[in-house]
């Protein structure tokens, strides 16, 4: 399946996306003539339930090894699984903001022994999984095809003791059961990735995704989103897939593009010096950077899928789809929209593309809302977007402290000039820091915003006091506008604008240099 | 049982009182023990059965009594058995005083051979100073196909100690105490003597500084038993002999049993795990052998993998002894028209029985995490084709238009509400564990990637 | 006379006297035992006092203990005693908990002296199939894989039977994993028939039909995943009832195969079975399988006769059975036509293929189930350089060769390349024999069977061979393919002079309807005497048992 097949739903809002952010999809990276990249991703999310899939232990993260166990997650004889029906809202709103279809559904156990696996089989869905066939929409406007979102457990945690704290060195391992049962949902593209800038845009999108409808928290560093790839490689215009492998171990947006990127490059030269890719599962590897077989012991595998017996069928009604539904709020794509309609894209007019990075900033960053609120209440947009994706988003910790009320009020005084920028930029981290209101904080810090005349009375102290650098400035050197704009900063103790103290040294240049264009016209 | 007194009683009497009062311990032993030609129980034995044979050694100051019940199971599962008597032991405590490794050794050595002359392979089982005995036999015998270590005692004592036993000898001490069979099990106890006699615990002490020279040159599948708690040898006894090995050892850990572990609470674990090794190592007739299945180890990994004989394997690779070449190269022995080889690298030839074929019932053991000897895949392969055949009714009917039905009783949506419930008690989770370090689960070295 | 009046049970000649010795009988009735004509345990020498000891019946036990009249510490001793005089022999436990049991007792007492209601089963003394988890007391499923494991928690039937008042006395000797129709595969060694010390108690909660039948409890838990309730109580004398699938809880019952287990009763009387099986019935949240409803409540029907109730007897089940078995079912049949039922033959091919499909289905699922005795977290480990080795040596020396044999069965039915021909094919043939009984229940309210095909075999007879093995369980399967209640009452004896149970079958959530045939069978049965014939065999059989060691 080709991205434009899986794209045909999304055409619609796709387009749209395209139109706003006003440029077409992330297109092949080059240097591969006549090669193309097939990349499917298989995401496994964590979701943000208070306890496990199948029992009210904890679903947390960094407690104390094996405090977060019971007889079912520990696999004890005689234990059952119950299902966790947070965690079946959770995948459905999942399959909804990725426009699956959700379907009655069933457990199967996946058989197969591993010591972080307590029951040594994994209740995972197989045939008949909760969410199928839908398509996640990327910021550039390409659209990637979901084969399925299927819940499932999480295994345990081993810790590989001895040299290097790998499994091929390691003298033993250490088995910590409090991730094990947490729930997952597992969620596989199509095939329609086509290079790893955009395998680090659908990761990042769907990362997006998942912190909107509340079923995941999205940190990767913690392991909450794990990636696997699998990547093949075609002669350009091929209609068949290579063979791929599977590449494990990509614990972050930057591994994930290095390792595609290697990987691709590495079949590439396969393929190109006569060999045969061979189908396995490579590991990455940080620290060389490179992908390496998993020299696993040769066992073909077999899990004996068979439809769990200790579970029964989830057949989701109409009535609670839609209410799980109706609690979400709305995707990024569509937020991007708005916000970018809010700064005036639309109707056939698109965003200048750096307007358009910062508003996927602030909807990646969940400050689409509070920035479109303050723009409701008055602010100048694209100061409000700015302010936003800079000095809060550096903050982004203590933005609760911030309300759209005060957030206007702080873009419309540095708008209308009652504060200069560098001011303005000082009340917000205050405002950040401790919360409370612009102008008192702006008053408190002594910030008047300087009447015009009080800055041109400044302005024309400082020429006044350094006529030779004036005289260099009037000469079209524009590396002595610092040094000016400085020296009124210091003069005004900071209260002046800096665009302000430019426009006004433009003023009298404009002023001093006006006679002499007359003459040479004449 | 001497050397509980070592690591136990004496050592603590030299702590702390410095020179024990051996005398009196000694006057105690002899007023106990009361004179008699054998003891009711520590006859040996000697069995004709078929053509695996198991040499079963006891430990010093003992007798065949603490090795019977195992021996017995040799003997029920058709091995030929020889459970010697060693010299000195089983009748007086002074019988035992004169006696030297030597002797024990030669007992050994003169059970071994005779059992040697009617089997084909021979296996030793010992207890103790027997596990000595069974070393010292297969560092000088390259063709015995296994052992079976239960507590065996390897690791030389200090010099110290011999010093000190020296002394206490040179005193005119002939004989140190022993305290009672050390069994956890309260109501068995071993037959042995009330002490120990000294200078023939010295000679056994040289007798280990020899063998500890020479374990490098034992070229058999090793079977290792080892208390958990053990208060004659000690524990580390066994990391020693590990050490020391150049063949893989499975170990096995007897978590309820003392020293004497054969009459202990673990005297099952014992019994079935020695008896599976034991026919294991001594396959001689239908199936491939533990050789043969070996060399198929190398070239095929899809053939039956047991953990004997692929320890088995791996000793080919790793040890070029005269043993190990002859378990890679020694001749598939299988009856009638399937005789010869295998050649490496081929699947066995499916012994088809009905629907299910060894071949496919060795995969299956393999996915399920079991090891089957020949003898159990045999069996099983005929048992599972007898039913499946009969399964095969089924086929008789239609059942295009069915369902399957996975619940016998239509329920849907059970789901329980997202909150917490209280957690088990980590320690009570961590005592039932067979190993822990730092409040996590141990398991040994994992070598296939997980999911 | 704790001790001795227990070879009463074994039809010993010499202790026989012992009964009528005992003057201390709660029931009028029970007094009337004439202490010659016993030829055996079971349902009329329970109800007859063969068990020697003053204390019977569940009932009994819990009326008297609650109105006073005697304590349950008392009926605890008593029946430790028996225990401590009698099980070296028959090994029908697996672990006594002497000091729980008294301390429970003693607990019920003191509700009792405090006037508070101390629930249904108050001091009856209640033995526990070795695969139910009770906290913090061996639960080993009969496994080297889990000697000495401790369970860190309760099973919801453990939790209700003690609520209801009853005392935990010991948990009982079984096939390992509940693999097997004989208790032979119990890695402890067999529990003996406490009818004939030759002959198997049946399987696989042998030791729980054998501890009810001598007398060791009063009431006893058991699981059936093929007949394994059903067939020991037939073989043992004592009534044995399966559930509808989902209505008691299966949380704590370590799982064989986990769409047909089902925990149930065994007693010496249906109204006492059906006592156990109110206390232990009804939801539970921790079970998604269980059934969303209110235990059905049996007791209250009890009396209700079978005047009018369409009873099929199923001929290919019948025919299955040896001919004295078989006459034995005829003899039910009539017995409750001329208690007014409408009795007709039916006949079910589709029970013919009840074995194959079981034997592939359930063994799929216990080689999944048996997966997670790895050697990692608790039970067995055997030390190996590797957790691949580890696992593979820790399970090849824990279980036992009838384990391995289902595993291996289980895994190739499922494995790629047979799951469609195997496993797939099995699950319709399940769905075609539950619309075969849908068919039959259009007709018949109850269905009659034999329980076993056999009366109790001799130790060692099976063991061999597999299949024959299997094929004991042929008439109890179809009940858990189907889901089905079904239970076993005794009636008469064999040829050889071994108690024959009868099975009353009954579709789902039909309980109630099924205690009531089972009682008219229970109050009808031949007695003793009416087959003295037979009877005259079985003391010989004991009395060798008795002397021979085994």
């Amino acid at each position: 399946m080709s991205a434009n097949g899986a794209g045909g739903a999304a055409d619609g809002a796709g387009g749209l996306a395209a139109a706003i952010s006003g440029r077409g999809a992330v297109g092949h990276s080059g240097g591969m003539p006549g090669w193309e990249a097939v990349i499917g991703l298989e995401v496994h999310c964590e979701l943000s339930t208070e306890t496990k899939l199948f029992c009210g232990c904890r679903n947390r993260f960094g407690d104390e090894p094996n405090t977060s166990i019971c007889p079912v997650c520990l696999g004890l004889p005689g234990s059952l699984p119950v299902l966790n029906s947070r965690a079946v809202e959770l995948a459905m709103r999942i399959g909804a903001a990725l426009h699956c279809e959700v379907r009655p559904s069933v457990f199967h156990r996946k058989n197969y022994f591993y010591p972080d696996m307590p029951k040594d089989y994994q209740i995972s869905q197989y045939d008949e999984p909760i969410n199928v066939g839908g398509y996640l929409e990327l910021p550039d406007g390409a659209s990637v095809g979901i084969v399925r979102a299927h819940l499932e457990e999480d295994t345990g945690k081993t810790t590989h003791v001895g040299e290097g704290g790998r499994i091929a060195e390691a003298e033993y391992s250490l088995v910590d059961y409090n991730r094990a049962g947490v729930p997952l949902v597992e969620i596989v593209s199509e095939p329609d990735i086509r290079s790893s800038a955009q395998a680090r845009m659908y990761v990042g999108e769907l990362r997006a995704v998942l912190i909107a409808t509340g079923a995941s928290d999205g940190r990767m560093e913690e392991g909450s989103l794990r990636v696997d790839a699998n990547i093949s490689v075609r002669r350009s215009g091929d209609q068949e897939l290579g063979t791929r492998c599977e590449v494990k171990n990509l614990n972050s947006l930057r591994s994930l593009a290095r390792a595609v990127d290697f990987e691709i490059e590495r079949q590439r030269h396969v393929l190109e010096s006569g060999g045969i890719v061979a189908q396995e599962t490579r590991h990455w590897n940080e620290a060389t950077s490179k992908t390496t077989s998993l020299r696993s012991k040769e066992e073909a595998f077999d899990y004996r899928y068979f439809q769990e017996p200790d579970l029964v069928p989830v057949i989701p009604s109409e009535q609670w789809q839609s209410d799980v539904i109706a609690g979400m709020g709305p995707m990024p794509a569509e937020r991007r929209i708005r916000l970018a309609r809010a700064l005036g894209a639309g109707d056939g007019e698109a965003l200048d593309p750096a307007l358009y990075d910062q508003v996927v900033t602030a909807v990646e960053l969940g400050l689409d809302v509070l920035v479109l609120d303050a723009i409701q209440l008055g602010a100048d947009p694209k100061t409000a977007l700015s302010r936003s994706v800079n000095e809060i988003a550096a903050n982004i910790a203590s933005v609760s402290r911030l309300s759209a009320v005060s957030f206007e009020r702080l873009v419309t005084l540095e708008r209308s000039g009652k504060l200069s920028a560098t001011q303005a930029k000082a009340v917000l981290s205050e405002m950040l820091a401790r919360g409370g209101d612009p102008v008192q904080i702006a008053q408190e810090k002594g910030f008047e915003a300087l009447e015009s005349d009080q800055l041109a009375d400044a302005v024309k102290d400082v020429i006044d006091s350094r006529p030779e650098e004036w005289k260099r400035f009037t000469a079209g050197d524009e590396k002595v506008v610092q040094f000016l704009v400085g020296q009124v900063m210091k003069a005004t103790r900071g209260k002046a604008d800096g665009k302000a103290v430019v426009a006004e040294l433009e003023r009298l240049l404009a002023i001093s240099q006006a006679p002499r264009a007359e003459v040479q016209q004449s | 049982m001497f050397l509980r007194a070592q690591h136990g009683r004496i050592c603590t009497h030299l702590h702390l009182y410095g020179t024990p009062d051996f005398s009196r311990l000694t006057e105690e032993a002899n007023i106990r023990w009361v004179a008699q030609s054998l003891l009711p129980g520590s006859e040996p034995l000697s069995h004709r059965g078929g053509d695996g044979g198991v040499l079963v050694l006891h430990g010093f100051t003992g007798t065949p009594q603490s090795m019977r019940p195992l021996a017995q199971r040799f003997v029920d599962a058709s091995f030929s058995v020889e459970m010697p008597l060693l010299p000195g032991h089983g009748t007086r405590i002074e019988d035992l005083v004169p006696m030297r490794f030597s002797d024990w050794r030669k007992a050994a050595e003169d059970a071994y051979l005779r059992l040697a002359g009617v089997t084909k392979r021979v296996i030793v089982a010992g207890l103790s100073m027997g596990g000595s005995l069974a070393c010292r036999l297969a560092a000088d015998h390259p063709e015995i196909a296994g052992l079976v270590l239960i507590n065996p005692f390897i690791e030389p004592p200090a010099d110290g100690f011999r010093e000190i036993l020296r002394a206490t000898l040179a005193s005119g001490m002939e004989i140190a105490p022993a305290v009672g069979s050390d069994i956890a099990k309260p109501t068995v106890s071993e037959l042995s003597y009330p002490g120990s006699p000294l200078a023939a615990a010295l000679s056994l002490f040289e007798g280990l500084d020899d063998l500890v020279d020479d374990l490098d040159r034992i070229a058999c599948p090793v079977l290792l038993l080892s208390s958990r708690e053990d208060h004659v040898v000690p524990v580390s006894t066994g990391d020693f002999l590990m050490e020391r090995l150049r063949v893989p050892v499975t170990r096995t850990w007897l978590e309820h049993s003392f020293h004497v572990a054969t009459l202990d609470y673990d005297a099952g674990i014992i019994e079935s795990a020695a008896l599976a090794f034991a026919q294991e190592m001594t396959k001689m007739t239908k199936g491939a052998a533990p050789a043969v299945r070996g060399a198929e180890m190398s070239g095929d990994a899809s053939t039956a993998v047991t953990a004997q004989a692929a320890e088995a394997a791996e000793a080919a690779e790793v040890v070029a002894s005269a043993g190990a070449a002859r378990l890679t190269t020694e001749p598939d022995v299988r009856d009638g028209s399937d005789a010869g080889p295998s050649p490496a690298g081929e699947r066995p030839r499916g012994l088809a029985t009905g629907t299910i074929t060894i071949d496919e019932d060795t995969h299956v053991a393999r996915l399920a995490r079991l090891s089957l000897s020949d003898m159990e895949l045999e069996q099983f392969t005929g048992q599972l084709a007898a039913v499946l055949e009969h399964a095969a009714d089924m086929a008789r009917l239609d059942i295009s238009a069915t369902a399957p039905t996975s619940h016998p009783l239509p329920v849907q949506n059970v789901m329980r509400d997202d909150e917490p419930r209280p957690a088990l008690e980590r320690d009570e989770v961590l005592g039932q564990a067979p190993r822990v370090e730092d409040y996590r689960f141990w398991v040994p070295r994992i070598l296939a990637e997980g999911q | 006379m704790p001790a001795g009046g227990a070879g009463a049970g074994n039809g010993d000649r010499e202790d026989r006297e012992d009964p009528a010795m005992s003057p201390t009988v709660t029931d009028g009735k029970l007094s009337e035992v004439a202490s010659g004509d016993l030829p055996f345990a079971g349902e009329h020498a329970s109800r007859q006092n063969a068990t020697g000891g003053p204390f019977q019946t569940a009932t009994e036990i819990a009326a008297g203990v609650s109105k006073g009249e005697f304590s349950a510490r008392e009926v605890i001793e008593e029946h430790l005693a028996r225990i401590a005089a009698r099980d070296g022999e028959l090994h029908a436990f697996n672990e006594v908990m002497s000091r729980d049991a008294l301390d429970a007792a003693d607990r019920v007492d003191r509700l009792v002296a405090s006037g508070e209601d101390p629930g249904p089963l108050a001091g009856v003394p209640v033995a526990l199939k070795d695969n139910l988890c009770t906290r913090g007391v061996p639960t080993t499923c009969s496994s080297r894989i889990l000697a000495g494991w401790r369970p860190p928690y309760d099973a919801t039937v453990v939790r209700r039977v003690r609520e209801a008042g009853g005392v935990i006395i010991g948990k009982t000797n079984m096939d390992e994993f509940a693999m097997g129709s004989s208790t032979e595969t119990s890695a402890f060694g067999p529990t003996l028939n406490p009818l004939d010390n030759n002959r198997v108690p049946g399987g696989s909660s042998g030791g729980s039909a054998a501890a009810v039948a001598a007398g060791f409890a009063s009431l006893a838990l058991g699981s059936d995943t093929g007949g394994s309730i059903r067939q020991p109580a037939a073989m043992c004398g004592v009534v044995g009832m399966k559930p509808t699938y989902g209505m008691v809880s299966r949380y704590g019952l370590i799982a064989f195969a986990s769409s047909f287990d089902q925990v149930g009763p065994f007693a010496q009387r249906a109204r006492d079975a059906a006592m156990l099986f109110e206390a232990i019935a009804g939801h539970d949240e921790a079970d998604s399988t269980s059934l969303d409803r209110p235990a059905p409540s049996v007791s209250s029907l009890l009396g209700a006769g079978v005047s009018k109730l369409r009873v099929g007897v199923v001929s290919e089940l019948v025919d299955a059975a040896s001919a004295d078995v078989a006459s034995r079912v005829r003899e039910a049949a009539n017995l409750l036509a001329t208690a007014g039922a409408l009795v007709d033959e039916v006949s079910i091919p589709m029970c013919t293929y009840s074995l194959s499909a079981y034997y592939l289905l359930a063994p799929a699922e216990a080689s999944s189930n048996l997966a997670r005795y790895d050697g990692v977290r608790y039970g067995l480990r055997v030390e190996a350089p590797t957790a691949e080795k580890m696992t593979t040596a820790t399970r090849s020396a824990g279980f036992g060769d009838e384990v391995k044999r289902r595993i291996m069965l289980g895994s190739y039915a499922l494995s790629a390349g047979y799951y469609d021909a195997y496993y797939a094919r099995a699950q319709r043939v399940r769905t075609l024999i539950l619309d075969a009984f849908d068919t039959a229940y259009k007709r018949f309210d109850v269905l009659l069977a034999p329980t076993s095909p056999t009366t109790a075999f001799e130790i060692g007879s099976k063991i061999d061979d597999p299949l024959a093995m299997y094929l004991s369980d042929v008439c109890t399967i179809p009940s858990n393919l189907a889901g089905h209640p079904a239970m076993s009452v005794p009636f008469g004896v064999g040829d050889d002079g071994m108690p024959v149970g009868v099975q009353v079958l009954a579709p789902a959530l039909a309980e109630p309807v099924m205690f009531q045939v089972a009682v008219v069978l229970e109050d009808g049965a031949p007695t003793a005497k009416s087959r003295g014939a037979t009877a005259s065999v079985v003391p010989a059989h004991a009395g060798q048992g008795e002397g021979t060691p085994v």
